[in-house]
């Protein structure tokens, strides 16, 4: 699970453009959206594609996207909870 | 506006060089423009980190605005939208469609770029950051016309539409780019240039 | 000093000219459906507003290679169809000049030449790129209408066309010009489908503009041009309406999306409004933005209420019926627009069930015919933020 968690942060730092900020310093529990990493409604697009990219997962508007992507353990969570078949 | 607008200042970016009203301000890497980009941004030490998530066309932009705009506070009724932003453009967002294209090409297709595929973005990102709500404006055009741009902002003026604009060229493409903005305003100072497509084609060429 | 809209032309998914597309409205009958002449993997899945002819039907209609881009095509046929408006005698003794927009340009051909490119540098026919930019079919037009006195494009998203038609007003305000053909065009592309859909605001579904359900925007394309002359060279009585104010913002808050207050269109209104000495009781309809995504029929719907207040007068969506056209859509929104105040066509929104909690909104949901509307304002947003609203009175 730790490593996953610190995959997601790194992929979050490669993806959204980060470029200021370490993965390692990203908490495990910090909303990233709004004051937290200042990510706004296109990079939760952008982590939406990343997530399906990396991970085979399809957020769709049904999955409640804004709770799912609010910080990495909800992340991680939900990827735990949702194993896609390997390709 | 009572007396003619004037040529307050210009900001040239070009080959790894930043230039103010013609004196050198900044020197970057000149072989590769996203190595220049982060360097210049740097040596602005603003907190903004949205920089990084622009496509190198805005990067420009925002660059250019950033040393033109420096010590100029736009954001209050009465300033923020009597400001104008009027800009000219060969490539549009060719860099960036390019980019996005391959990515798609891969099944790939990031949001955050496709946002920046007009070229107007550019424009959008300068006003988010300086709080500037006036009138904007992009011309697309294979070489930069200075009368016509001139002509434009002038009857801006002229009829009471703006008090300043930011005018100018923007154009990137591959490694190639080049940032032309200047200011135009009120003026009290008598050596400044009046605004006049000879005194615009003249910085242009400089 | 007036500046009239003598003429128009217009191509989108309700019809080839601008009789076909209002004969589409008052049947009730939109134009968004499956594609039959793009082709995408997406296809099955999601509706537009397609123009309903392939290429080659196109070009034949006006003796044209098959071989151009779309956006050339369907730029060429609107035009057209307001150069024809204008007397020859005054053609020949007036400064005409010709501003287009668009945001596509020539896509539809370049992204099919990039697919066989890409695996191989040395495949795929160059001729399929040498219209990509967005002049190339400005240059096009004006050159087969034999337009040189001025030629221009515009390329600010969504609001493109608008910008056209403001840019036409004030140069013949300023004199520099006697007639001016402004407009815009766009043609689909997977590009552009690609794109808006990774950002999710496409709906599968037919758009709802205005209503608390609606899920996002279905993609068009078309083109549209106005004829705009001073009063005194016009003939008044043909004319269709006045361009009586317009107004240009910026929202100055996110790339693409509205700000929660609407202060962009907001200001674009007001600014309209008072360029033209109206008020906002004066207004009888108003063409709406409308796309039908979350963000901007709230962020629009609020910029209402802060100008309007309680009492609003009739407004749609035609985007309803003719899908988001981008560059298009402010100029055959302001053709619908000078339809409504020369004939009194109220254009409705094509379906509405349940209005937005934040604003309430209650848009036209049929077509009728309505004499007492005077004035007729035209709102266009674009990405970048981007606002216009155009306003046309009566002659």
């Amino acid at each position: 699970m730790q490593d996953l968690k610190l995959k997601l942060k790194e992929l979050l730092v490669e993806h959204l453009n980060l470029q200021d900020i370490k993965p390692e310093d990203i908490g495990d529990d910090q909303p990233i959206f709004g004051e937290g990493l200042g990510l706004d409604s296109i990079d939760a697009l952008e982590i939406i594609v990343m997530l399906q990219q990396h991970f085979g997962i399809r957020l769709t508007k049904a999955d409640n996207g804004p709770q799912v992507l609010a910080s990495v353990n909800s992340m991680a969570d939900y990827i735990m909870a949702h194993p896609q078949p390997q390709k | 506006m009572n007396s003619p607008p004037k040529l307050l200042r210009s900001c040239s970016i070009q080959n790894g060089t930043i230039w103010i009203d013609g004196a050198e301000v900044f020197t970057g890497p000149t072989n590769d423009f996203a190595a220049f980009a982060t360097s210049a941004f740097r040596a602005l030490t603003i907190d903004y980190p949205k920089f990084y998530k622009m496509d190198n066309l805005a990067k420009l932009g925002f660059l250019a605005a950033e040393h033109l705009l420096a010590g100029l506070n736009f954001r209050t009724p009465g300033v923020a939208d009597r400001t104008g932003i009027v800009l000219a453009n060969a490539n549009s967002s060719l860099d960036t469609d390019l980019r996005y294209a391959a990515q798609v090409q891969q099944g790939l297709a990031s949001p955050a770029l496709f946002v920046y595929t007009l070229p107007n973005i550019v424009v959008g990102e300068v006003c988010i950051r300086h709080g500037i709500t006036g009138e904007n404006m992009l011309f697309e055009a294979e070489h930069y016309d200075a009368a016509a741009q001139v002509a434009y902002v002038a009857n801006l003026f002229a009829h009471n539409t703006i008090d300043q604009c930011l005018s100018g060229w923007i154009d990137l493409l591959g490694q190639e780019y080049r940032a032309f903005f200047y200011l135009v305003g009120a003026g009290s100072q008598p050596t400044l240039p009046d605004y006049t497509a000879a005194s615009v084609e003249t910085l242009f060429t400089t | 000093m007036a500046v009239l809209v003598t003429g128009a032309g217009i191509i989108c998914a309700l019809g080839t000219n601008q009789d076909e597309v209002v004969a589409s409205f008052r049947a009730h009958a939109s134009g968004i459906g499956p594609l039959q002449h793009l082709s995408t993997r997406h296809q099955a899945d999601y509706l537009f507003g397609e123009v309903p002819l392939g290429n080659k039907e196109l070009a034949a209609r006006h003796g044209l290679p098959s071989h151009l881009s779309r956006t050339m095509l369907l730029s060429y046929h609107a035009a057209r169809e307001a150069y024809d408006s204008i007397p020859v005698e005054l053609l020949q003794k007036s400064r005409v000049g010709f501003i287009s927009a668009t945001s596509v340009g020539g896509m539809d051909k370049t992204e099919a030449f990039f697919l066989d490119y890409v695996p191989d540098a040395t495949a795929g026919k160059l001729i399929k790129v040498i219209h990509h930019d967005c002049g190339k079919h400005t240059d096009f037009v004006a050159a087969q209408l034999g337009i040189r006195d001025f030629v221009s494009t515009i390329s600010t998203a969504c609001s493109s066309s608008a910008n056209s038609i403001m840019l036409g007003a004030r140069m013949l305000k300023a004199g520099l010009l006697d007639i001016v053909i402004a407009g815009g065009v766009d043609s689909l592309s997977r590009f552009t489908f690609n794109g808006f859909n990774t950002l999710m605001i496409v709906d599968k579904a037919q758009s709802r503009p205005l209503d608390a359900s609606r899920e996002g925007l279905n993609l068009g394309e078309g083109a549209a041009y106005v004829v705009l002359m001073r009063e005194e060279t016009a003939d008044t009585s043909t004319a269709l309406c006045r361009l009586s104010g317009y107004a240009n913002t910026n929202d100055a808050f996110h790339q693409t999306a509205l700000s929660d207050q609407g202060e962009g269109p907001y200001l674009a209104m007001s600014q309209a409004l008072a360029a033209s000495g109206l008020m906002t009781s004066d207004i009888g309809y108003i063409n709406l933005h409308g796309t039908g995504t979350q963000n901007n029929d709230a962020a629009e719907g609020t910029a209402l209420r802060r100008l309007f207040g309680e009492v609003l007068p009739k407004l749609s969506s035609t985007k309803s019926f003719t899908g988001h056209t981008l560059a298009a859509s402010g100029a055959i929104e302001a053709v619908l627009a000078a339809q409504t105040v020369k004939h009194g066509f109220i254009f409705p929104n094509y379906s509405f069930t349940t209005p937005m909690p934040e604003t309430g909104l209650h848009p036209v949901q049929e077509f009728h015919l309505d004499s007492s509307v005077r004035h007729v304002l035209s709102n266009s947003f674009g990405f970048g933020g981007n606002c216009s609203a155009l306003l046309f009175s009566r002659t």
